[in-house]
Parts: C-alpha cells; structure tokens; sequence
C-alpha cells in the first residue's frame, strides 16, 4: 500500500539509491548525529569531474511536513533511473527530454539531503502528528524541540517571527546553529563550496519564496542592510518605510526569473499556480535557512553566493497520499526545471581551460556592467532562456565548443584582463564572435537562431568601442525601438 | 487535548503580527492580506487558544479537527513495498 515511509525508511532508501545507482552517486554521511543520535545522509548525484556548479535541495526540517522527505527521495530516484536508462522524465504533460536529464547529471552536482529532522519525523508517526520542531530535549526549560528553522545564523539574535520560549513552535534554541540538523546543512555548504543553488522544501502553501524573511526588500540603499547595527531594533514591521533589506538588483532579477520559471513548471503538470514571492510576506522571519544560505557571500565575502529558494508544497501538511503523490509530481517538474537555470553554459564551456580562474571577474563584468545597461540585460535574458540548448550544443559539437572556448578567452581579456583597465573590443574578437553565432545558428532550433542573428547584428556596435561602450549604444538602439 | 485548523482573521496586517504575542502554533507563509485592509493566517488551535483570541478581538474560523488531516500515521509504507513499486 502507497504512503509515506518513515524515518528510517527515508534512510534506507537513500542507501537504495546509491547502491543501484552507484556510478552516478555518492553517500555523504552528514559529521553530526540527530539529537536522538540518528545518522544522516545525503546523496550527491554527478557523472564525471571537474568544476561544476552545485544545487543543493534540503527537506523534512519541519516534522509534521511529511511529503517533502519522500518527494525528494523519489526526486533522487527518478533522476537516476532516467539518466541510467537515458530517457526523459515526465510528470503528466510536462515532459523533459533525455538529453536535459543528461545534461543535469553531467553538468552539476545535484546534493539531496531529504531529510535534515530525522527523530521529529519518527515522532510525528508515531506519537504527536503535528511535531514541528526537533527533538532536543532543551535541559533546564520546560520543554523540548527547536525549530531547526529558526536556528540559521541570518539575524538569529534580533527575535523577529522566533520565540526565546521553549513551549513555542518557533522556538529559536539556545544560539545559532545550536543544533545538528542546523549545523549538518552549514556542513554541506561549507564542505561544497561549489553549491550555488538551493531549495529548502517545506510545506504548506504552494509558494515559491526567496529572500528576504525579515523585512521588505530594496534595492537602492546598500548600507541598510542586515550586517548593519545602526538599524539593530528597526527591523520586522513589513509595513513601515523605516527600514527595508537591501537586495542587489541583478540578484532579485535572477531570484524573480528563476522563481517563475520554476511556477510555470509546476503549473503545466496539473495547473496548480504556485505564488513567487519574497518570503517576508506579512510575517517576518529570521533564522531562516532561505535567508542564510543567500546571506553568507555578504558576511564572508570568500563564500560563494547560493541562490536559496523555499518552496512551501501543497495545501496541508500530510495530504491524502493519492494526494501527495500528485503534488511530488507537480514540485519534481519544478526542481528538475531549477537545475536547468542553474546550468552555466560558459562555466561548462570553461571547464578545464585556464578561464576557470577568472570566472568570477566575468561574473562580476556581467553583474555590474551588462546588468546596468537595457541591452546588456537583454543579452543575459536571452542567453539564460537559450542556456540549456547552448549547452546541448556545445556538448555534442567538439569544434562548437572550441570557437566557442576561444572566443571567451579573447572576451575575458577585454572585459576581465589580469591587468589593467579593459579597452576596446579588438576586431578579432568582433570577427570570431560572429563565425561562432553562424556556427551555432546552423544547428540550432528556430527560436535560438533567431537570438544569434540579432546577436550578430548587434555585433556593430562595439566595432572600435570599450565593452560598456558598444553596450551604450546598443541601449540606443532598444530605446529607439520601443519609441 | 483537541486542536483544530483554524483560519485567524485579523483587522490589519499590524494586528495580525500582533499574533507573535501569544506565541501560538500559526503557519507564517499561509499570512496573508484579505478584502480591505483585513489580513488572515491559518493555524492549529486549541479551543482554549481560540477563545483567547476571540477575546481580542479576533475573528477566529474552525476549519476542521486535526485528527482528521493527520494521514501520515495511518497511510504508511515500508520499505519493501517502495522497492516492490520500483523495482529496485
């Protein structure tokens, strides 16, 4: 009979896994035991080396959330098996095709830690239905549990939407990261500092939510922000203007983009409509696991920024499981649909040559200088819309891949050279770009090889100019359009 | 002790984050602003912790008792039975 597996079926399972599918994955046994001393493992799924980006999905840190646990692991499953067998993956009418499937495998690390709240899971099923909390026992109060959601070290000591009472179910613990469930997903962010993508999965509300929790977001006044103690005791009233959490542009744009991308996945398999929002909603948060993981690059500047999500499943916490079962469909469709905007087709491109090095200073040309001009937001919405068949081609096509290897090293000179200030775009570059844009659009469908003409007649405006230059121009020529 | 679902009906969204005070069992991303300026929140509620917010001012809507939601003890599956759908 179908429903939900318990704790240590969860367990047992992720062994399963890894143990069918053990060319492709690999058990990750988390450093801490749970509080009731139950071991915690995590699968990464990955064909093959190199540097590569990692999407990290977590679940099951609210008890009584039944559904995600098994949804994740039976995400696992369904990648593997569809990868192994070479077909695509469906869920009701959306389909993904093998070579997504492929793609997703061989191009990230897919971590999936099910879940992080063992012992709470084995107390919803067998004791109180509705445990949301941890186990932890909280000597010396009067009652036990913390919730692992409110432990995160993001604002933990300001109190906003946590309890210092033990009795509540938003009790925050004793200090930051004070549990191992807390501490076993820093671990995986810590230890994998390629993960720049994540999803905490909870439930309930069909929402899809990404930072801020604490307050409404902004993106004009860098210096009003949560590091900031100058605004200590101002944060959590969602409705004033006194303050509000900046956020950088370009990131909310991503944040924004991905997040609907996502909805529209979960959408086509049975058109349930998932809400995309800043997760502060009316309801302040802190000690949240959305708003740690994307924190950390702004508090050490050496970690990776990790574009963290929730998504919050279905409409109750422990749905009929015919239910259930129709909502893991609908969320797996979005989950798969994430890794495919978490894919880098340069990152993948780069892949063992020397432009690995300077990745990060083209990131930085992208985010600061394209993302400032109307035309240069156009060029990274269209090559994030295309990334998945860029990067289909340029893996099938040896020689696509070479020009197009070699027209990144001259761009990297220009706009990220070792040093320097950046000048103009050399007519070489102009040149191979364009040849590559041919090359590319022969083989490409319709809607790609319409982007790479409208690249290459774009090509003309940075003919004798500085990057930021030809990118002035070209914002001309959109204006004049729309006009 | 029965608990129930509840949905909590609060004049406006300020009086609705004025809920943190009783440090009640309420679902934080079902917040959401009503008709007007009126902001609701679901919840799972003693009759006891109803009564208090009744008291006020709240408007407080019982959904259904909790025993009735709560499948994950009831529809169960072992690990065998998952291999035996896959075939793993």
């Amino acid at each position: 009979m179908a429903g939900y597996l318990s704790a240590a079926g969860i367990e047992s399972v992720i062994q399963i896994i890894q143990g069918a599918y053990s060319d492709i994955c690999q058990l990750i046994v988390l450093p801490e035991q749970s509080v009731e001393h139950r071991t915690c493992r995590a699968l990464k799924i990955a064909k093959g080396g190199g540097t590569r980006t990692g999407v990290l999905f977590v679940g099951g840190a609210h008890a009584r959330e039944l559904i995600n646990p098994d949804l994740l692991v039976n995400f696992a499953y369904n990648l593997c098996t569809a990868y192994t067998n070479g077909t695509g993956l469906t869920f009701g009418p959306k389909t993904y095709d093998a070579f997504t499937i492929k793609l997703i495998v061989e191009a990230l690390d897919v971590f999936v830690f099910p879940l992080i709240n063992p012992d709470g899971r084995e107390y919803v099923q067998t004791v109180d239905a509705w445990w949301r909390k941890n186990r932890d026992l909280n000597p010396g109060l009067p009652c036990a549990g913390v919730d692992i959601n409110r432990n995160y070290d993001f604002l933990w000591s300001s109190g906003i939407g946590t309890s210092s009472n033990s009795c509540s179910d938003i009790f925050k613990g004793s200090a930051a990261f004070s549990e191992p469930e807390t501490r076993n997903v820093r671990s995986l962010l810590d230890n994998f500092p390629n993960i720049e993508c994540m999803i905490d999965i909870h439930s309930f509300s069909q929402l899809i939510l990404f930072p801020w929790g604490d307050d409404v977001s902004q993106t004009t006044d860098p210096s009003m922000n949560f590091r900031n103690p100058a605004f200590d005791g101002l944060r959590g009233n969602p409705g004033d203007s006194v303050y509000k959490e900046y956020i950088d542009a370009a990131d909310l744009n991503r944040f924004v983009q991905v997040g609907n991308h996502m909805r529209d996945a979960i959408r086509a398999v049975r058109g349930r409509v998932y809400t995309v929002e800043p997760s502060v909603l009316l309801y302040p948060t802190s000690g949240t696991a959305v708003d740690y993981g994307y924190s950390r690059h702004l508090v050490d500047a050496t970690k990776r920024k990790v574009f963290s999500y929730t998504i919050e499943t279905a409409t109750e916490f422990q749905p009929v499981f015919s239910e259930a079962l129709e909502v893991m469909k609908e969320v797996e469709a979005g989950l798969i649909e994430f890794c495919n905007r978490c894919l880098c087709p340069v990152e993948s491109v780069s892949s063992g040559t020397g432009l690995v090095a300077r990745l990060d200073r083209m990131r930085k040309f992208r985010d600061r200088v394209m993302l400032a001009h109307s035309s240069g937001r156009r060029y990274v919405e269209l090559f994030d819309s295309h990334s998945a068949e860029l990067l289909s081609l340029t893996a099938a096509d040896a020689k696509l891949r070479k020009m197009a290897t070699d027209v990144l090293q001259e761009l990297a000179d220009v706009v990220a050279p070792a040093r320097g200030k950046s000048g103009p775009i050399p007519s070489s570059l102009l040149k191979s770009s364009g040849g590559l844009f041919k090359a590319a659009g022969a083989k490409a469908s319709r809607e790609l090889k319409k982007t790479l003409l409208t690249l290459q007649t774009d090509l003309k405006f940075f003919k004798g100019q500085t990057a930021e230059g030809g990118l002035t121009r070209a914002d001309a020529k959109l204006t004049r359009k729309k006009r | 002790m029965n608990r129930f679902f509840v949905r909590v009906f609060a004049a406006n969204p300020l009086a609705l984050r004025r809920l943190q005070k009783f440090d009640f069992d309420l679902f934080q991303p079902t917040a959401r602003q009503t008709e007007g300026k009126r902001a609701s929140i679901d919840g799972l509620l003693t009759m006891e912790q109803i009564e208090k917010l009744v008291l006020d001012g709240y408007q407080v809507l019982i959904e259904e008792e909790a025993s009735r939601r709560a499948h994950g003890q009831k529809e169960t599956m072992t690990v065998e039975e998952w291999r035996a759908e896959r075939k793993v």
